[in-house]
């Protein structure tokens, strides 16, 4: 069977064959993917109610609400809502699309239902750059680490593009996982050498590097926000496109589709989606990987919805686990410990109910 | 710099070559002062250690102290052959000669160097027992103490007691405990927390929290040596009870503003803070009435006067701002 048969396919071909995944279900697509959509979106602002209100001094929404359009000076409940929690709501947003659509996209340009955006060593270089910065240069300030972030995960990323792009024209995605891992393998070597001899660098790390939404201000995130912007215009232009390379390179070059371009775009817009949000939360791990899966699972492999629903997704699973993070010991504890722990359980019931999902 | 990883191997990869060095070190030492004992020989009963007493059959002469001791047994004209321990890029650093020989730093210590130093005694802050630096383990505190006893300085209580201890310290290695420049020091100190005591009663309504901010939380403490000494000069002090098992309470940005202060002040480690919009709408800082504070300084008089003179500066000038 080859893929042009499908749309006359029956119901056992489309069951058996080996690129069955590639075929949306029988059931209307659209209408269970609207659905979802409108799941997805209570579920956020759900989520951003509870990251606004929850916490460990109690704020009703009404007080919340009354913060946002008449700030009273002084009022302390004012200066926590303003100081604390929209910082992290916004923070939670942000990086949480940003992480989600960098894994929708690196699982795909890399055909791995299985890639983290960290794949590329966007999270090896910023983690890096970040204690090198700390160590030599002893940035303290927040911005200069988000910059030093910045910096050193496009640096990572242009490595890892050079060395997994040498032997072939293009991009090749087994010799740019390759290349990613073992990247990463040196930069997280060499960070750790440096937390050891430094020891502001290892405060540095202890705080950033376990991935917090514990944001001083908004400053951060804002200064982040054009380049997960970047990320998520790189995924309206190649979503289409992304489908087609599924295909294999041959038959989407055969549908006109430009195979290279259409990965240098994806690629970049990891890297930019990535790094924006490593450098304002730090490495934050799972949601990059977990989101997107769990929405290929529900929609199935028509990019178009995985990476459009991964926005939506990515904070809904972010900002929850920020809630249960800031409540569940005194003084709250990072994000990133707690994303594996909301999302592994999610991930373990589809594994089991579902046939696996594949690009 | 070394690292603990470092110390470690160094440890395992030394402990027999240090074994045998030790004993040719104490052989070296006991043939010295057989020759040169001319002074009174060295006998310490450390406060806070109840039946503890170090005894020399000789006067010490080569000492190795931590930093903090180092620092504080300058102010005496004590100066150690050797150092080691927390504190050499913080207020002790500033007070050991950067002659004085450095075998380790942080909890870094080389037993080889330890030997070499040839020391009649090792002076430090104690474990509980009094048996070694507080930061040693068993297997440290064994090497070490082959080559040399160790005499235990307890750390806790006021200020005032720990200038005591250090004060005992120095008569027991011989220093003149009374001289003209270290009264003069003391008396500097006295006058100084004079000043504070004079300063908070004449304004009782300036309430004061002691804060350590970090990221995500703020440690306070009114109950530290050195937050007591300012609870008995009159300071009060805001903030949450500690818990029964440390001198620190936690609090968390989101209900700092539940004890509101005057004056803040800003503990010398504090990190990751300014920039926390909740930081800055905090009436004290709003008000820039701010002062330092540290329960880590080593125990230099004239560190204390002037941090002191400072802080009875900032209470004068504070108004009374919050309910």
């Amino acid at each position: 069977m080859t893929a042009l048969d499908r749309p006359g396919a029956d119901e056992a071909t489309e069951v058996h064959g080996p690129s069955a995944a590639l075929t949306p279900a029988r059931r209307s697509p659209t209408a269970v993917n609207v659905v979802l959509l409108v799941v997805l979106l209570a579920l956020l602002l759900g989520a951003c109610w509870a990251s606004l209100t929850v916490g460990e001094r109690p704020i009703s929404l009404g007080t919340v609400l009354e913060a946002l359009h008449a700030r009273a000076t002084g009022n302390p409940d004012h200066e926590v809502v303003w100081g604390a929690r929209i910082p992290r709501t916004v923070g939670g947003l942000v990086v949480g699309s940003g992480i989600a659509v960098a894994g929708a996209l690196i699982q795909a340009v890399s055909r791995n239902p299985l890639a983290d955006p960290g794949i590329l060593g966007v999270n090896a270089g910023a983690a890096f750059a970040v204690a090198l910065s700390v160590a030599v240069l002893g940035a303290s300030t927040m911005g200069a680490q988000l910059w030093a972030a910045l910096i050193g995960a496009f640096a990572a990323t242009a490595a890892v593009l050079a060395i997994g792009s040498l032997a072939r024209s293009g991009i090749d995605p087994i010799r740019l996982t390759l290349a990613g891992v073992a990247f990463g393998a040196v930069m997280g070597g060499l960070t750790t050498a440096l937390t050891l001899l430094d020891v502001d660098a290892f405060a540095a790390m202890r705080s950033w590097g376990a991935g917090s939404l514990s944001v001083r201000g908004l400053g951060g995130t804002l200064q982040a926000l054009p380049f997960i912007a970047v990320g998520l215009l790189a995924t309206l232009l190649c979503a289409r496109s992304l489908d087609a390379v599924a295909l294999g390179e041959d038959l989407a070059a055969t549908l006109g589709v430009r195979v290279g371009r259409t990965r240098v775009i994806a690629v970049l817009g990891v890297t930019f989606a990535c790094a924006a949000a490593t450098a304002v939360a730090g490495p934050v791990g799972f949601v990059g990987l977990m989101v997107p899966h769990v929405i290929r699972f529900l929609v199935g492999p028509q990019q178009v919805w995985v990476l459009g629903l991964s926005v939506i997704g990515g904070p809904v699973l972010l900002l929850a686990a920020d809630v249960v993070a800031r409540i569940a010991v005194p003084g709250g504890m990072p994000v990133g410990v707690v994303t594996a722990f909301i999302g592994a359980p999610v991930l373990i019931a589809l594994v089991r109910s579902k046939a696996v999902s594949t690009l | 710099m070394p690292t603990m990883r470092r110390r470690a191997l160094l440890l395992s990869a030394l402990a027999p070559l240090t074994l045998a060095a030790c004993g040719s070190a104490d052989g070296a030492a006991t043939g010295e002062a057989a020759e040169s004992a001319t002074g009174t020989s060295f006998t310490y009963s450390p406060e806070g250690y109840d039946g503890l007493t170090v005894t020399l059959d000789k006067p010490a002469e080569r000492i190795v102290a931590d930093y903090y001791s180092a620092a504080a047994l300058s102010a005496y004209g004590i100066t150690p052959v050797a150092v080691f321990g927390y504190g050499h890029d913080g207020t002790p650093g500033q007070h050991v000669s950067a002659d004085v020989e450095v075998l380790g730093q942080d909890d870094a210590l080389s037993i080889e160097k330890l030997a070499a130093a040839r020391p009649d005694v090792i002076i430090a802050y104690g474990n509980e027992d009094g048996t070694g630096w507080t930061w040693w383990d068993d297997k440290v505190i064994e090497q070490a103490t082959a080559i040399a006893p160790f005499a235990p300085v307890k750390l806790g209580g006021t200020p005032e007691d720990m200038f005591a201890r250090y004060r005992s310290v120095a008569e027991a290695l011989g220093a003149d405990t009374d001289a003209a420049e270290v009264t003069t020091q003391r008396e500097g100190f006295d006058a100084a927390r004079q000043k504070l005591r004079d300063v908070t009663a004449a304004s009782p309504d300036i309430t004061v929290l002691a804060a350590h901010f970090a990221a995500d939380v703020i440690y306070t403490s009114g109950t530290l040596g050195v937050t007591a000494m300012l609870a008995e000069d009159g300071v009060t002090l805001v903030g949450p009870e500690a818990g029964a098992d440390s001198a620190w309470a936690e609090l968390s940005w989101e209900t700092i503003s539940d004890h509101p202060a005057d004056v803040i002040l800003v503990h010398d480690f504090s990190e990751a803070y300014e920039e926390n919009p909740i930081y800055q709408s905090l009436p004290a800082v709003e008000a820039g009435q701010l002062g330092t504070w540290d329960d880590k300084r080593s125990y230099i008089y004239e560190d204390y006067t002037a941090w002191l003179t400072e802080l009875a500066g900032v209470l004068e000038k504070a108004q009374d701002i919050v309910p």
